[in-house]
């Protein structure tokens, strides 16, 4: 097997469907062997499946990343099954919309469970396996929402905020042991069925998401991954602590 | 372009980054033309009106406490390296928007957007063009043409950083040329078609870092 990725083992979360499949599969055609995981088991497995049938390594684990317990058996269980951890994506998210007035505390709290405390029980448990391995690369999904708000996301905005600090903290603290820590920040990407999710939540149209990027419109899934796997890969050996926005100038954009 | 062939220019005073980056692009079969001090950005920007890719890399800056730089240092840099970096970006992003198709990559260091004692002069310089590239890159995306600034750390060869740079940047060592030049080909590459207006730190954990070991 040859790429980038070539005898590798690669792990990403919320990885059933969407962008996080898309990681899977992108690891995938450079060469890795790729663990995906998800808290649908049934959803993830046909994933992994459908990426097998396409001649990839691919395997399914479920997992809730809520769960320190849960997290610290799976990893333990990925590296005794593959012998080997090289780059872990949390990927794994939850968009939630509600005004911050009627906001209750139980979305607050699992946004910050699965987008924060979630990623943080990951990195702890990969970055143990890294460390003494000599080396990894973390990667975390990050938003441009960590950057710049949106109403009614309060909790995804703070969440996402919370993980660009995270990556920057773990990058100064892990880099003696050779673990780069980075972190993407896309705008919204257009996925099938947002449309219709955005009209069911009431919230902006496609249309006004597409108009708010200087490149007038969304991103397709293959540039976030492509940014995923240049920062894990190493090509990006001197960068660590950096959050990379794809995001076709939304951050940098001031206008109407 | 030239058939399949990407026509890459690099503007810079000299420097292991800018070999680098040349043989990276030679290597990807790339086109190189080399745009240097003197050449004047209006007629490179015609005499050269299907660049793919135009990588400005910025000189190192003199250091000095603030009140005791020359004026003939500050005009050097304004007038000079700013002005001239400005030009060629407006007069070489004209054509690329004129072709709908292109993209610029400014190298420079991280003074722009971290404060260094004594780096007033490249703070200067870096600021008003990390500034520029927001700006650009949201008048420019209509026409598809990208815009980025590339935030390096210490890096071999540069004499900007002091003794002790390994140290202070997190992965306990400094840069190689070469791992400045495959970012910023990274930016240029379809790859990054999404990314514009934004700065990318390549600098070992620089940036991140908040204290002393």
């Amino acid at each position: 097997m040859t790429g980038k990725f070539a005898g590798r083992v690669v792990v990403v979360t919320g990885a059933a469907q969407s962008l996080g499949l898309e990681c899977a599969r992108a690891f995938c055609s450079e060469g890795a062997s790729v663990v995906l995981v998800d808290n649908n088991c049934e959803k993830v497995t046909a994933a992994a499946e459908l990426l097998q049938r396409s001649g990839f390594r691919a395997t399914a684990t479920p997992l809730d990343v809520r769960c320190q317990e849960q997290t610290i058996t799976v990893v333990d269980q990925i590296f005794n099954q593959l012998g080997r951890l090289d780059v872990w994506v949390n990927n794994a998210g939850v968009a939630h919309h509600c005004d911050t007035f009627n906001l209750l505390p139980e979305p607050w709290q699992n946004s910050m469970d699965v987008m924060l405390s979630g990623p943080f029980y990951c990195c702890q448990e990969a970055g143990k396996i890294m460390r003494m391995q000599g080396g990894g690369s973390i990667i975390n999904m990050a938003s441009v929402n960590g950057f710049v708000p949106q109403p009614r996301r309060a909790a995804y905005c703070t969440a996402k905020a919370g993980l660009i600090m995270l990556t920057r903290v773990l990058a100064s603290e892990w880099a003696q042991h050779h673990i780069r820590v980075n972190a993407v920040a896309p705008s919204p990407v257009e996925a099938s069925g947002m449309a219709q999710s955005l009209d069911d939540a009431g919230l902006t149209s496609l249309a006004h998401y597409k108009t708010r990027h200087p490149m007038q419109r969304m991103a397709q899934l293959r540039e976030v991954t492509d940014a995923v796997l240049f920062l894990a890969s190493d090509d990006a050996s001197f960068v660590t602590g950096e959050t990379l926005c794809v995001d076709g100038g939304w951050v940098a954009f001031g206008s109407m | 372009m030239e058939g399949d062939i990407e026509v890459i220019a690099i503007a810079t005073t000299g420097g292991a980054v800018s070999r680098a980056l040349a043989d990276q692009l030679r290597a990807a079969k790339s086109k190189v033309i080399w745009c240097s001090e003197e050449a004047a950005p209006d007629e490179f920007a015609s005499a050269y009106s299907d660049l793919d890719t135009l990588f400005l890399i910025l000189p190192t800056f003199p250091q000095a406490p603030m009140a005791e730089y020359k004026g003939s240092v500050w005009s050097s840099a304004l007038q000079g390296t700013l002005t001239r970096a400005i030009k060629l970006i407006t007069a070489v992003g004209a054509q690329m928007a004129a072709q709908k198709h292109g993209c610029i990559i400014v190298i420079g260091g991280l003074a722009g957007s971290t404060g260094f004692p004594g780096w007033g002069i490249a703070s200067t310089v870096e600021g008003a063009l990390i500034g520029l590239t927001r700006s650009l890159a949201c008048e420019w995306a209509p026409v598809k043409v990208r815009v980025v600034f590339l935030c390096c750390g210490a890096v071999e060869g540069d004499s900007a950083f002091p003794v002790g740079s390994a140290m202070r940047t997190p992965l306990g060592r400094i840069g190689t040329p070469e791992e400045i030049a495959t970012v910023a080909v990274y930016l240029a590459s379809d790859r990054a078609s999404f990314i514009t207006g934004t700065l990318v730190h390549a600098d070992g954990g620089w940036s991140a870092f908040g204290m002393l070991k």
